[in-house]
């Protein structure tokens, strides 16, 4: 399968941080694990299920280490594509809409 | 093993061979044609190389032994201790690899053990004036490979784009890399905010980037920045 993605795509491992509102209309703010990210978009996996259309805000370090100097993201992204995981998680990707580095 | 023959206008024959019987044979062929002459028989590499480089013969018969797979990597120090000379392969193999790599390692021609004398004799003949001996097959085979080896490399479009980068250019990369802001790269490389803001166009431009989220990406993945540890 040829790659159709036309920004470089950095395959990560990065904690975030999600805001938004799930399928129930309720809002939350919890924990996700982000598995990559490029300028257009990111995929991330967390517990709760949302919905496809729905605006989300994620924040995240591009490092888990305290001492090192890395980027630090606020982004602003719709969810374009679910996938509910046999972990239990729930992958989600998003395009994004604009995006702020802290 | 015997050296053999005055020096004369004759093509002057080494045969290298490990079996007796097939060097004598392929004397008493070739001695007996008018203008050939047998000047060396060998039968191991030593003694190839010593009767090459004393003799000089015009072509050597050369068998590579099928028991040792680094038999024809001889032919390029044969060539080298008699460098006029032409190598004409002459083997019951009939693998077209091992032909190939022959004609790789400096052989003109190839003539496979069943084919009949009269064969053997004009190869020689050919090869001595300068032809190659080879198959249609394996002549297409050689031409391909030189072709392709011609050919230019494919050149990696981004290294490229890389190279047109400034110094200056690089340093700031990699500070956008540790997430610094424009003012902290200014201050860090004590240039005002304006200038990294021009270095930062340029960069975009070379690297045919649109902001500042895809440089930071695509610094990791070329290297241009160092990816923080996870």
């Amino acid at each position: 399968m040829t790659e159709r993605r036309s920004k470089p795509r950095l395959r990560c491992n990065y904690p975030a941080t999600v805001q938004g509102t799930d399928s129930s209309a309720t809002r939350f703010k919890e924990p996700a694990t982000l598995h990559n990210l490029s300028a257009t978009g990111l995929y991330l996996r967390m517990k709760r299920e949302i919905e496809r259309g729905s605006e989300l805000f994620i924040c995240f370090r591009m490092s888990t280490a305290a001492q090192v100097q890395a980027p630090a993201l606020a982004i602003r992204g719709i969810v374009v594509r679910t996938e509910a995981r046999t972990d239990g998680t729930c992958g989600l990707g998003l395009r994004l809409v604009r995006y702020h580095i802290l | 093993m015997a050296q053999i023959g005055p020096r004369s206008k004759n093509i002057r024959v080494l045969i290298v061979d490990a079996h007796m019987l097939v060097r004598a044979g392929l004397r008493l062929l070739i001695d007996r044609q008018p203008g050939l002459a047998v000047v060396g028989e060998a039968n191991s590499a030593t003694e190839a190389l010593q009767i090459a480089a004393n003799e000089k013969p015009d072509v050597i018969l050369f068998e590579p032994n099928p028991n040792d797979c680094n038999s024809l990597h001889l032919l390029p120090d044969l060539l080298a201790a008699a460098a006029t000379a032409r190598v004409l392969l002459v083997t019951g193999i009939g693998d077209a690899q091992i032909h190939q790599q022959a004609v790789a390692l400096g052989a003109m021609g190839v003539v496979l053990k069943d084919q009949p004398a009269p064969i053997l004799i004009r190869a020689i003949e050919k090869v001595h004036a300068g032809e190659v001996w080879l198959s249609r097959t394996m002549t297409a085979d050689v031409l391909t490979r030189i072709a392709r080896e011609r050919l230019p490399k494919p050149v990696d479009p981004e290294a490229v784009k890389i190279g047109f980068l400034s110094p200056r250019e690089r340093e700031i990369i990699s500070l956008i890399g540790q997430g610094l802001k424009n003012k902290q790269i200014a201050k860090s490389l004590s240039i005002s905010e304006v200038t990294v803001r021009h270095h930062l166009t340029s960069i975009f431009s070379k690297l045919d980037i649109s902001d500042r989220l895809e440089l930071i990406i695509y610094a990791y993945q070329h290297g241009l920045a160092k990816l923080p540890p996870e």
